[in-house]
């Protein structure tokens, strides 16, 4: 096709049938953003849409144009007051996608609606602003491919073929895409960190842990089956009653919350192993806008832009405001500051004065009677155990002295009562203590061989300083509900309790329960290889296949040598595809013939016959009508009117005549 | 091979300029259906008039008919018309004491079934099934028709109220089915200025002796078919197959039916061996009442034939 017939082609007229295939398209690629775009916006865009369909079958309106204007100044104005701005990632969408519904508006012909095909296609992609889940990318996929039907629809004219034909058309095309955007996708040199730092908007409703424990705090957290992390572990990894993920560490009590204390950095976390029995493993953690991160016991190794400090927490430089990927080595046997200085043991002894009396004078009984620190200990997990204390989601609101009054009335409480008073009586007996926050157990995914720490599965639990024992893990929870520890949140707490429906019991085993492993398991994998794909990751990945330590201009010659490879095969496959078609030397002669005739302006068409061609040249040039039909008519004679096919003599003759053919 | 003899020198080229000339003088500015009519008779079709009344179909038929020196019989369809009176009946013969089978006006060369969907489905299928089978059975007895033996049938678009449309299935018997239209300015002067139609058919003589006919049958099943137009004929056939375009592609039966449209095409036109212009001149006539497009219900316009033939590149 010329670029005149080109030209006047996008100018014609768009049929209703292509005008529907256009509003389509573009309401695909809105609704991949109806999500987060402002309501007004939505409906307006929906109605805009709306509103052009059924125009399709009306007579033309004429006022449509100053309605489209208004409408037009409204929008950039509404954009304004919503955002305050025009650009950025949030406005300039909403923007996009209004403008496309009113582009849509004033679509008339074929190139109007080219145009809004190809805006369609660049409003999917914005769609990976937002979010990059499977969800979203299998959309934006099958939307392209639905797009590209619509676009093949419109590039048709009158001969149409169906919508089954079309979209198989499209999707042949992406399966031959696919292989060339993964090798790019393996292969393009990645570098550390983001390539552009995205304005994201914080996330301001992420649930987690915090750094002040209030009783109540826990019991709310535990209502959200969101994920925590996910960790792999390189060998078997500990029961669960040793899963204890450490998060916040809180020394500081008023009474009523538990705080965290800054604390100085650990350079050396060796000194303190008793055994070199480590466990290895990687942790993603999900965004939660704060700087620590969990791990097992003893940190022993820690990941770059991460430190350790002297409660042997896990702290990042940064918040984390995005998935993190870290690797660790924990120990689960230590001895950590087997000298106390005065300092620490002065704040993990703090009380504030006046508070939890009764409590004091109970411990002051045992202190009497009691040989050590540790009986001291057993004696208060031994009054937890003995006397009627309840393991519950809902506890009753506690006032005045909560300590006390949980104690000695109330009796029901969940993890963090328990640590919160386990540390208040350590204390008022004169052990150093502290209450330590995280995650405990987490359910094994068996299809993904990972551990899915939830958020239902935060804890709160002790830690008490022994002579020569140094930093004591203590669970009193354990002592109330062993349960907790041993089998997990949902076997510890009734059915009444309202757990979120992921975490009840008696579902563990269910079909439902299934195919949550198995849709987080994908998730997970998504999360590591394809949206956590950076140069570690790469590296991985490439070694496996047997190429160890790829520089980026390997990467590069991999790339073009795989492209190469990979066009290749679809030429062969082609060349296989159409291994009939030989281009036999008779339609050679007549291709070079055919050639001269185009450089003269008259180019043969595909359905054109050689004689019809023959004809046609004569009419638009008779003074080369002689010529030119002896070659046609020699050419059609020689290929349809020879059983045995051409002789070299024919041949001859025909190169002849093209030779001759003097312009 | 010199460009001259391109032209294979046959020796009935000159009846069919004869029969072509001839035809022309009666029936003004409709050469291409003239010859379209001419080649599904070589073809040994049957051929389907789909227009309006006074166009001059039954002009055709009976020009046809008289040029090639063939017996002509016309049989109006009205829907109390039964098979009896189109195939003939046996009558009891007093004097003779049995009964002598009269034959109905389909014992002839060729035959203008006029408004053929005026007629109930009975009869239609007795016309039909004669033309497929070229014979007649009546009364446990068979009898063979006349060689060569042509059908043209015609059926008027426009006043459908009160009429039998023939199914799909039957219009597949049909070789052709072509249009009239009305004639140009030019060539409509010319009728009006010119003697009666009716008067200049009956004047006319033969234009080729008996034999020819037969021997130009013939003919047309030695025109060479080339494999290259065999690729071209299987890509028109796939395109209808493939695209979803259609109900259903067109069979085997309708590619056996444009190649030899094209062979008889090829022959008129001088030719030994089928061209893809041969092939392109019978499409539209071919395919047109063999194919339902989705969503239209036929494909009656030649032009929407013309878009697929430009649709499909000669390979």
């Amino acid at each position: 096709m010329t670029t005149k017939t080109a030209t006047e082609f996008e100018h014609r007229s768009l049929s209703p049938l292509n005008a529907t295939w256009a509003i389509i398209t573009v309401a695909l690629a809105l609704a991949s953003h109806l999500r987060h775009l402002p309501i007004w916006i939505s409906v307006l865009s929906v109605l805009l849409l709306l509103t052009r369909y059924l125009l399709l079958f009306r007579r033309p309106v004429r006022s449509l144009k100053l309605l489209l204007g208004v409408t037009a100044v409204a929008s950039i104005s509404g954009v304004m007051l919503q955002y305050g701005t025009l650009v950025g990632r949030d406005a300039g969408v909403a923007l996009l996608a209004l403008m496309l519904s009113l582009k849509v508006m004033e679509m008339k012909q074929i190139r109007d609606a080219m145009l809004a095909i190809f805006l369609s296609y660049f409003l999917v992609m914005t769609s990976f602003f937002f979010s990059q889940g499977i969800l979203v990318s299998l959309y934006g996929f099958s939307v392209v491919v639905l797009i590209t039907g619509a676009l093949s629809a419109l590039n048709e004219g009158k001969q149409t073929t169906s919508l089954a034909y079309k979209l198989k058309a499209s999707a042949g095309m992406f399966a031959y895409a696919i292989p060339i955007m993964l090798l790019l996708f393996v292969l393009f040199p990645r570098l550390p960190g983001p390539l552009w730092a995205m304005p994201q908007n914080r996330h301001s409703g992420i649930t987690g842990l915090g750094d002040e424990m209030t009783p109540g705090n826990i019991s709310q957290l535990i209502q959200s089956d969101a994920v925590a992390f996910r960790v792999t572990f390189d060998n078997t990894p500990p029961p669960a009653r040793d899963r204890y993920w450490r998060g916040p560490v809180m020394s500081s009590y008023n009474g009523r919350s538990w705080r965290m204390v800054r604390s100085g950095i650990l350079t050396d976390t060796e000194q303190f192993l008793s055994s070199r029995d480590l466990f290895n493993y990687r942790i993603t953690l999900e965004a939660n806008n704060k700087s620590w991160l969990f791990a097992l016991g003893l940190p022993v190794t820690h990941p770059q832009g991460t430190a350790i400090n002297t409660d042997f927490m896990l702290l990042s430089k940064k918040p984390i405001d995005k998935k993190f990927r870290y690797e660790i080595e924990s120990s689960l046997d230590y001895i950590i500051d087997e000298e106390l200085t005065s300092k620490s043991r002065a704040q993990n002894l703090q009380l504030p004065a006046k508070t939890a009396t009764r409590t004091r004078r109970l411990v002051n009984e045992w202190r009497g009677s009691a040989q050590s620190n540790s009986d001291i200990v057993n004696q208060a997990l031994q009054y937890f155990n003995s006397n009627p204390f309840v393991y519950t989601l809902k506890p009753p609101l506690l006032k005045k002295d909560p300590v006390d009054q949980f104690m000695f009335e109330t009796r029901r409480g969940f993890c963090e009562h328990y640590a919160s008073s386990f540390v208040v009586m350590m204390r008022a007996a004169g052990i150093p203590a502290r209450v330590v926050t995280g995650y405990q157990g987490g359910e094994w995914n068996r299809l993904g061989n990972y551990i899915l720490v939830r958020q239902s599965d935060a804890h709160a639990w002790a830690e008490v300083w022994l002579t020569g024992k140094g930093w004591v893990r203590v669970d009193p929870t354990a002592a109330v509900s062993p349960d907790r520890v041993e089998l997990g949140i949902s076997n510890a707490l009734g059915d009444e309790e309202n757990l979120p429906f992921f975490v009840r019991a008696g579902y563990s085993n269910s079909i439902v329960n299934r195919l949550s492993l198995l849709w987080d398991s994908a998730n997970y994998r998504w999360d590591t290889w394809v949206l956590g794909f950076g140069p570690e990751q790469q590296r991985a990945l490439l070694s496996r296949l047997g190429l160890d330590n790829p520089g980026w201009r390997h990467l590069i010659y991999g790339m073009i040598i795989g492209l190469v490879s990979l066009l290749s095969l679809y030429a062969l496959l082609f060349a296989w595809h159409y291994r009939n078609a030989r281009i036999d030397p008779l339609v050679k002669l007549f291709h070079q013939f055919s050639a001269k005739m185009t450089r003269q302006g008259i180019p043969p068409q595909p359905y054109e016959g050689a004689i019809d061609y023959g004809r046609r040249v004569s009419k638009t040039r008779p003074e080369l009508a002689l010529p030119v039909q002896r070659i046609t008519q020699l050419y059609s004679h020689l290929r349809y009117g020879k059983p045995c096919g051409p002789g070299p003599a024919d041949l001859q003759l025909l190169k002849k005549l093209v030779r001759a053919l003097q312009i | 091979m010199s460009v001259s003899t391109l032209n294979t020198s046959n020796p009935h080229q000159q009846d069919i300029q004869n029969i072509l000339g001839q035809a022309n003088r009666v029936i003004l500015g409709k050469n291409g259906q003239i010859k379209l009519a001419l080649s599904c008779l070589l073809a040994r079709g049957h051929l389907l008039i789909e227009d309006l009344p006074g166009v001059g179909k039954t002009t055709l038929a009976h020009t046809l008919a008289r040029t090639l020196g063939l017996h002509f019989q016309r049989i109006q369809f009205t829907s109390d018309l039964l098979p009896a009176d189109v195939l003939g009946v046996s009558v009891y013969e007093r004097e003779r004491g049995n009964f002598k089978f009269h034959p109905g006006p389909i014992f002839s060369q060729m035959i203008l079934a006029d408004e053929i969907n005026r007629a109930t489905p009975k009869t239609q299928s007795a016309l039909l099934e004669a033309m497929e089978e070229q014979q007649v059975t009546t009364e446990g007895e068979t009898r063979p028709l006349p060689t060569p033996f042509f059908v043209i049938a015609t059926q008027n678009p426009a006043y459908q109220i009160g009429t039998f449309p023939l199914p799909e299935s039957q219009l597949d018997r049909f070789l052709m089915c072509i249009q009239l239209g009305y004639p140009d300015s030019k060539a409509e002067r010319e009728l009006y200025l010119g003697r009666d139609r009716r008067d200049m058919v009956a004047d006319l003589l033969p234009a080729s002796d008996p034999g020819v006919l037969p021997a130009l049958q013939r003919q047309v099943a030695e025109i060479h078919v080339a494999d290259a137009l065999l690729d071209y004929l299987q890509a028109v056939l796939d395109y209808t197959r493939q695209t979803g375009r259609f109900k259903t592609g067109l069979s085997p039966r309708a590619g056996l039916a444009i190649l030899h449209s094209a062979q008889a095409w090829a022959l008129i036109e001088g030719r030994d061996h089928v061209t893809p212009e041969d092939l392109q001149a019978v499409l539209p006539a071919v395919i047109s009442h063999r194919l339902r497009s989705i969503g239209e219900t036929h494909l009656s316009d030649k032009e929407s034939v013309q878009e697929l033939i430009a649709a499909i590149p000669i390979p």
